[in-house]
C-alpha cells in the first residue's frame, strides 16, 4: 500500500510542477476562498426584499441592489457558494456514475458491454440541452438537490465513454492477463490493477465533468430555469435580463456575474489543459 | 587525404526528461566511405536511432545535440540553415525510419508520397514524377497497382518497400536504415536486405545500417560499429570483427548468434545496460564484463586502434 | 458511386432507434413529472376555449386528436402518428395558431444565422489553430492560443451581453434586438439587406467568437499532436518544405476530427444560438423558445424540443453517412 502513498507524492509534484494546472487550481482556489469570505465578514444571506431594490453602488452595497431587493454583493458571493456547490456535486456524481459504466463495459465486454455501449452512445448522440430544458419546466418545484440530480443523470456519458475505452485498451496488456492467470477476481483486478493506472484519467474526466455541468447549469439559469429563490451567477444574469439592466446600463448587475464565470471556466480549462500536458510529454515545454 | 562521405566527430546527443538529462548517445565518432555500407548494432536503448535521427538534424524535443560535428561530403551539417538542410535531404541523405509502418501518411496515396519527395526537390513534371514512382515500386519488386493504394492497405513488408523505394528514388549518396527489417519475418528480411545490396550496387550509395540483429549485419555490412550505453565499444571491418571480437561484449553478441552448423549452447547475457540518465564512471559494461579489472570501474576505456581499420574501447587491450 | 447497403441500413436503423427513443423520452418525461403539465395544458385550453365561440368543442377535439384521452400506450401512437404527420400540436399561448406555423416562421432566420455562424467559426478558428500549433512558439502565438482559449470558456450568451454592452450601449454602432427596424416589411432591397446584416451582425459574431475559440485551441492542439507522429517526420527527412508538410500531411489528417466535431458541436450550437437570439430578440427559434418558455406554452416547448432534437440527430446521420468519403481509411465496405 505504500506504493500508492508515493505514486500520490510523484503524482502531486508532476501536478503542482505545472504551470497551468497550478494556475488553474490557484484561481479556482482564490474564488472559492471569496465566497467564503461572506462568513468572514458576516455578510448574511440575500432574502429578497432584505435592502431596498436598484441602487447604485455605493459603500454600503458594493455592487449596488438588484430589482428583488437583495445586496448584489452578497448575491454575487453566495452564488458563487451554489455554482461549486451544484458544480462538484453533480460532477463528482457524474463522474462516479460514468466511471462505474465504463468499467463494467469496458473491462467485461459482451451482452453487457454491448448493452452498456448502447446506452453511452444514446446519450451521447442525443442533444442534452433541450431535454434538460424540457424536465425543468415540467417539474414544480426546482431546488438545487433537484437540479443536481438531474445534471448528474445527463451528464455522466462523457466520462463512461472515455473510461471505457481506456479500460478496454488496458484490459489487453500483458499485466492484466497475469493477474488475471495468478487467480485474481474481478473486483481486485479492477481496483489494484486497473484503477491506478486510470487516475490521470478519472481526474481529467472529473475536471470536464464539473466544467460541463456548471456551464449546462449556468446556461439553463439564464433563461430561467433554475430554481427560483436560489441565488447563482445565471439567475443573477437572468434577472438582470428580466429587468433590462442592460438598456439601463447597470453594468454591475450584468458584470460581475459575467466576470466570476468566464474566469471560473478559464480555471477549469487550465486544470484540464494542464492534466493533458502531464499525461502527454510532447505538449511540455522543455 | 580522400574526402570521407559522413565524418561524425565527438557527437553528443541528448534527451531532457522530467527526471533528468539523458545521454543516449555520448562521444561518438564515425566515418563512412563512399559506396560502403555501414552497420551499427547494439541493445535497444544503446543510442543507435538517436544516433541516425541526429545525424539527419531530425532529433526533436526533448532530444538535442549537446555537442559534436557532422560532416558531409566536407560541408559541416550542423552549420546549415534551413532551406539549405531541406535541399540536401532526401536528395543527398535518404533516411528510413524504424517501424517504418508508420511513416507513411495515412491518407495519402502511395504514389503522392513518393512524388512528393521527388517533386520537392526535382523540377520535374507530374508525369515524369509518376513514370519514376512507378519505376522505383517495380525495382523493390512490388506490382503496379500499390501506387493508388493508402497504406492501411498494404502489409508490413509491403510498407517497408513502399519506404525503401521512395528512399532511392533521388539516388541520394548515403541512406541511413534504421531498424529496417525488425518486425518482419524472415522471408521478407531477406527480400529487403537483398534490396539494399542491390541499391548499394547499382546506385554506389552508402547504406548506415542501424539493427541489433548481427545476422543481417554478417549477411551485407562491409563495416560494422558496435554501440553500448551510447558509446562505441568496437569498430572495423565486419569480416574480421566476426572472426575475432575483441571487446568482451562483442564476442557475447556474436556468440549468441545462433548457427545451423554448430551444436553448441547459446549464452545470454546477464543484467542490463546501466542508465544512461547518470552513467557510471568508468567502463559501462564494467558490470556484466566477465574479463572485468579494477581499473575498468574507475577509468573509462578511450577508443584505440588495435590493427589496421580495428578499434576496440577495453582496458584488456592496453598494452597493444 | 453507390453506397453499399449494409452499411446503409446499419446507420439507418442506429438512426431510426434513436429518433425513437429520443420521441419516446419527450413523450414521458411529462407525463412522470409529479404536476403532470399535460393536465395544465388541458385546463389552460378549456379556460381558453370557453372565451372562444366553439372552444368547448375545438378542445374535445383536440383532446381526441392526441389522444390525451386513453391509456399510456394509445396516448403514445396517437402523439406519434401525428408528429409524424407533422402536426406539433396548437400553441397555448398564440391559440389557435399551430405549433408548427410559429415555428415554419422563425427558421429561416435561425437557419441563416446558424449556418453562416457555424461555417465562419470553424473556418477562422481551425486556420488561426493550424497557424499557431504549426509554428515555432513564440510570444505572438501563445498570447493567441491564450487568448482563444478565454474565448472558448466564455459561454455564447455571456458574450452576447457583454458585445451589447460595448457595441449598442456604449458605443451605439449596432442595434440591441430584433433582425430588421421596427415595422419593415421584407423586400429585396439593398436597404433591406444592409439593415438584416446590421441586425444580424452581433448575435452572429457573439456565437462566432465565442465557438472560434474552441475550434482555434482544439485544433492547436491537434496540430501539436501530429507533429509528434512518425510519418510528420518522414515527410521532414523526405526534405518536403514546411508549408507543404503543413497542408498535406497535418492538415488532411487533422481536418478529419474536426470534421466530426463538426457534426457533434451542432448540437451545441443549435442550443447556444437559442440563447443569443432569446438575447437579442431575434425572432428566430430562439426567440420563439424563450417566449414559450415565459408563457409556460407547453406545447411549443415540446414541439420545439422534438424539432431541435431531430436536427441534431439527422445532422449527425448525415455526416456519419458521409464521413467515408473523406476519410480513406474508413470505407464502406467491412474489410
Amino acid at each position: 500500500m505504500s506504493s500508492i502513498k508515493v505514486r500520490f507524492k510523484n503524482a502531486a509534484k508532476l501536478l503542482v510542477g505545472n504551470k497551468k494546472f497550478l494556475s488553474g487550481l490557484i484561481m479556482l482556489f482564490l474564488i472559492f476562498m471569496m465566497s467564503l469570505s461572506v462568513y468572514i465578514f458576516s455578510i448574511p444571506y440575500p432574502t429578497f426584499g432584505s435592502v431596498p431594490a436598484f441602487r447604485e453602488p455605493s459603500k454600503q452595497f458594493l455592487l449596488g441592489t438588484d430589482g428583488l431587493g437583495r445586496d448584489l454583493f452578497a448575491v454575487l458571493l453566495y452564488g458563487i457558494q451554489t455554482s461549486f456547490y451544484i458544480g462538484f456535486m453533480a460532477g463528482t456524481l457524474s463522474t462516479a456514475l460514468g466511471v462505474l459504466i465504463g468499467f463494467l463495459g469496458g473491462y467485461k465486454g459482451g451482452l453487457l458491454d454491448d448493452v452498456l455501449r448502447s446506452v453511452i452512445d444514446l446519450f451521447l448522440v442525443i442533444p442534452v440541452w433541450p431535454i434538460l430544458v424540457l424536465i425543468s419546466v415540467s417539474v414544480k418545484s426546482l431546488t438545487i438537490p433537484v437540479m443536481a440530480f438531474l445534471l448528474t443523470a445527463f451528464s455522466w456519458q462523457g466520462s463512461a465513454r472515455a473510461i471505457r475505452s481506456q479500460v478496454m485498451s488496458l484490459k489487453e496488456r500483458e499485466f492484466i492477463n497475469i493477474a488475471r492467470l495468478s487467480g485474481l477476481g474481478t473486483f481486485e483486478i479492477l481496483f489494484e490493477e486497473i484503477f491506478p493506472n486510470m487516475i490521470s484519467y478519472i481526474a481529467a474526466s472529473f475536471v470536464m465533468s464539473v466544467t460541463g455541468v456548471i456551464l449546462t447549469e449556468a446556461s439553463l439559469e439564464v433563461i430561467g430555469l433554475g430554481p427560483p429563490s436560489a441565488t447563482s451567477l445565471g439567475l443573477m444574469l437572468f434577472w438582470s435580463q428580466q429587468y433590462g439592466a442592460i438598456v439601463k446600463g447597470w453594468w454591475w448587475w450584468i458584470l460581475p456575474p459575467i466576470s466570476v464565470l468566464v474566469v471560473l471556466f478559464i480555471s477549469l480549462i487550465l486544470l484540464t489543459l494542464g492534466l493533458d500536458e502531464i499525461s502527454n510529454p510532447r505538449l511540455r515545454k522543455t | 587525404m580522400i574526402q570521407q562521405l559522413l565524418e561524425i566527430k565527438g557527437l553528443r546527443a541528448y534527451y531532457r526528461t522530467l527526471v533528468g538529462v539523458v545521454r543516449a548517445v555520448d562521444g561518438v565518432s564515425l566515418t563512412i566511405k563512399r559506396g560502403e555500407i555501414f552497420g551499427i548494432a547494439g541493445e535497444s536503448g544503446c543510442g543507435k536511432s538517436t544516433l541516425a535521427k541526429a545525424t539527419l538534424r531530425l532529433l526533436k524535443s526533448p532530444g538535442y545535440i549537446h555537442e559534436g560535428s557532422i560532416l558531409f561530403e566536407g560541408r559541416d551539417l550542423m552549420s546549415l540553415n534551413e532551406e539549405n538542410l531541406r535541399k540536401l535531404r532526401w536528395s543527398q541523405i535518404a533516411y528510413i525510419p524504424q517501424s517504418s509502418m508508420n511513416s507513411l501518411n495515412p491518407v495519402m496515396r502511395i504514389e503522392n508520397q513518393i512524388m512528393d519527395a521527388i517533386l520537392a526537390h526535382e523540377n520535374w513534371s507530374k508525369d515524369k514524377a509518376r513514370e519514376r514512382a512507378l519505376q522505383l515500386i517495380r525495382m523493390v519488386g512490388l506490382p503496379e497497382r500499390v501506387l493508388r493504394m493508402y497504406p492501411h492497405e498494404l502489409s508490413g513488408g509491403m510498407k517497408q518497400r513502399c519506404v525503401i523505394a521512395t528512399a532511392i528514388a533521388l539516388s541520394p549518396k548515403l541512406i541511413v536504415a534504421d531498424e529496417p527489417t525488425t518486425a518482419l519475418d524472415v522471408v521478407i528480411q531477406r527480400g529487403i536486405l537483398q534490396a539494399l545490396r542491390e541499391i548499394k550496387e547499382t546506385l554506389h550509395a552508402s547504406i548506415m545500417l542501424i539493427t541489433h540483429d548481427m545476422a543481417v549485419h554478417a549477411e551485407i555490412v562491409d563495416r560494422l560499429m558496435v554501440m553500448y550505453a551510447g558509446k562505441v565499444v568496437e569498430l572495423g571491418d565486419i569480416h574480421h570483427i566476426f572472426k575475432d571480437p575483441l571487446h568482451p561484449y562483442v564476442k557475447m553478441l556474436i556468440s549468441a548468434i545462433p548457427t545451423i552448423e554448430e551444436r553448441r549452447e547459446i549464452k545470454g547475457m546477464p543484467g542490463r545496460p546501466p542508465s544512461l540518465l547518470n552513467p557510471p564512471s568508468g567502463c559501462r559494461f564494467y558490470p556484466r564484463c566477465p574479463y572485468a579489472m579494477k581499473k575498468c570501474s574507475q577509468e573509462e576505456p578511450k577508443l584505440k586502434e588495435v590493427s589496421p581499420g580495428h578499434f576496440v574501447a577495453c582496458h584488456l587491450y592496453e598494452g597493444w | 458511386m453507390l453506397v453499399p447497403i449494409k452499411y446503409f441500413v446499419k446507420r439507418l436503423v442506429t438512426y431510426f432507434l434513436t429518433l425513437i427513443a429520443a420521441f419516446t423520452i419527450v413523450f414521458i418525461i411529462p407525463r412522470l413529472v409529479p404536476g403532470n403539465p399535460i393536465r395544465t395544458i388541458l385546463m389552460q385550453l378549456s379556460l381558453q376555449g370557453q372565451n372562444i365561440p366553439g372552444g368547448e368543442e375545438i378542445v374535445k377535439a383536440y383532446k381526441k386528436m392526441f389522444g390525451l384521452e386513453g391509456d399510456l400506450f394509445t396516448q403514445y401512437l396517437s402523439y406519434l402518428s401525428q408528429v409524424l404527420r407533422g402536426n406539433l400540436g396548437i400553441s397555448i399561448s398564440f391559440f389557435p395558431t399551430p405549433v408548427k406555423d410559429l415555428i415554419a416562421r422563425a427558421i429561416p432566420w435561425t437557419i441563416g444565422l446558424l449556418s453562416l455562424v457555424v461555417v465562419i467559426s470553424w473556418v477562422i478558428g481551425n486556420i488561426l489553430g493550424a497557424l499557431i500549433g504549426w509554428s515555432r512558439p513564440s510570444k505572438v502565438t501563445i498570447f493567441i492560443a491564450y487568448v482563444g482559449l478565454t474565448l472558448s470558456c466564455i459561454p455564447y450568451y455571456v458574450l452576447a451581453l457583454i458585445l451589447i454592452l460595448i457595441f449598442a450601449y456604449y458605443i451605439p454602432l449596432f442595434p440591441t434586438s430584433g433582425a430588421m427596424p421596427m415595422g419593415a416589411t421584407p423586400r429585396f432591397t439593398f436597404d433591406f439587406i444592409f439593415n438584416i446584416i446590421r441586425y444580424g451582425t452581433l448575435p452572429a459574431l457573439s456565437i462566432i467568437l465565442s465557438s472560434l475559440g474552441g475550434w482555434l485551441i482544439s485544433m492547436r492542439s491537434l496540430i501539436i499532436n501530429i507533429q509528434g507522429e512518425d510519418f510528420i517526420m518522414f515527410a521532414e527527412a523526405k526534405g518536403l518544405r514546411r508549408s507543404t508538410i503543413l497542408m498535406k500531411y497535418a492538415l488532411r489528417n487533422a481536418l478529419l476530427p474536426q470534421a466530426t466535431g463538426l457534426a457533434l458541436s451542432l448540437g451545441y450550437t443549435v442550443s447556444g444560438s437559442l440563447l443569443v437570439e432569446s438575447i437579442f430578440a431575434y425572432p428566430g427559434l430562439g426567440n420563439l423558445y424563450m417566449t414559450a418558455l415565459e408563457l409556460n406554452d407547453y406545447n411549443l416547448i415540446q414541439g420545439l424540443t422534438l424539432l431541435v432534437i431531430f436536427t441534431v440527430l439527422t445532422a449527425n446521420f448525415l455526416i456519419d453517412l458521409l464521413y467515408p468519403l473523406i476519410d480513406p481509411r474508413i470505407s464502406y465496405e467491412k474489410k
